[in-house]
């Protein structure tokens, strides 16, 4: 089932969107940050959440995104030019 | 039969260390699991895709979930028109997420921030105790410098004295000698101009002698006092030794 275009036209709009980039610049800068990941994981449900999913394929972020991505229809490039 | 006794007793106990082991195993995945810690395997992947690196792919799926479940202001899934209830709290826990990882972000930066600050100021502070040792250090060093270049100037003073003291004293001892070499001089030649002086008197009286007495010699000689009582008239004596 295709996601429509416009919803992927409002989530490069969301602040949200903004916010969650800000934290991937945090944690890429971070010293170690498997451990800030690990404590966003405890402090948000949505992190674990996905955390739970990468766990399912083996602790490949990138694998688990594009397949979930592509399984709803989603171009997993175009998230990624929202991160860039 | 003893060593087949022997070989199940050990088969016994591996099983049994086996067993023991997947116990504790299970044990602290409950343990873990009852604490709200699901564990994680570090986070990586396939870091060719992006040229970014694993954790790229973790906030691709927040706001890939973040679509599917319609925490971007609960435009819902599918084809759905209308966002359900769960759609909703979902919008609501995305957004809390958000705001928590704001908070920890802010916290973090704080933190950061103040680390920083109270990192600066304890390096300004043993910067400035560092330049005062500095300060006081070059100071002694001045000090001494100072001290040693008079001691320097006292000893060279004193060596200048001495080496002056040593070529006065030479030139008096030079001076001493030399009066007292004129002074020996002086006296050897008086001692030696007197014997020469005796040795022409002792000559001259020698010769005088021989003048007078090659002078005398076979002449008549009159007695310069005479008292006649008989004999030869004149009493004359001869100057030469008679012949025997």
């Amino acid at each position: 089932m295709a996601i429509p275009g416009i919803l992927m036209q409002l989530a490069k709009n969301n602040p949200a969107t903004g916010r969650i980039k800000q934290m991937m610049g945090m944690v890429k800068a971070a010293q170690n940050p498997q451990a800030m990941i690990n404590q966003l994981m405890m402090n948000n449900p949505q992190m674990k959440q996905a955390m739970e999913i990468v766990n399912k394929y083996n602790g490949d972020a990138n694998k688990a995104f594009c397949e979930l991505a592509q399984q709803n229809g989603i171009n997993p490039q175009e998230i990624m030019d929202m991160l860039k | 039969m003893i060593v087949e006794i022997i070989d199940k007793k050990e088969k016994v106990f591996d099983d049994h260390s086996d067993r023991m082991a997947v116990e504790d195993k299970t044990r602290k995945e409950n343990q873990e699991m009852e604490n709200g810690i699901t564990p994680v395997m570090p986070v990586g992947g396939s870091d060719g895709m992006w040229g970014g690196n694993g954790f790229m792919g973790i906030f691709g799926l927040l706001i890939l979930l973040g679509i599917l479940n319609g925490g971007f202001g609960g435009f819902g899934g599918g084809n759905q028109q209308f966002a359900t209830r769960d759609q909703v709290q979902n919008g609501f826990d995305t957004q809390n997420m958000i705001n928590q990882t704001s908070g920890i972000l802010a916290a973090v930066n704080s933190g950061t921030a103040q680390a920083v600050a109270a990192t600066n100021q304890s390096f300004h502070d043993s910067l400035a105790a560092m330049q005062g040792l500095y300060n006081e250090t070059a100071r002694d060093i001045a000090a001494l410098a100072v001290g040693q270049a008079n001691l320097l100037a006292t000893q060279n003073n004193c060596c200048c004295e001495t080496k002056q003291m040593i070529m006065q004293s030479n030139y008096d001892s030079a001076m001493r000698d030399a009066a007292t070499n004129a002074n020996f001089t002086a006296q050897i030649q008086g001692v030696k101009d007197m014997m020469a002086q005796d040795k022409i008197e002792a000559l001259q009286a020698q010769v005088s002698q021989l003048q007078l007495q090659a002078a005398t010699s076979n002449v008549l000689r009159f007695p310069n006092a005479w008292t006649y009582a008989g004999g030869y008239f004149p009493p004359i004596q001869s100057t030469t030794t008679p012949a025997a």
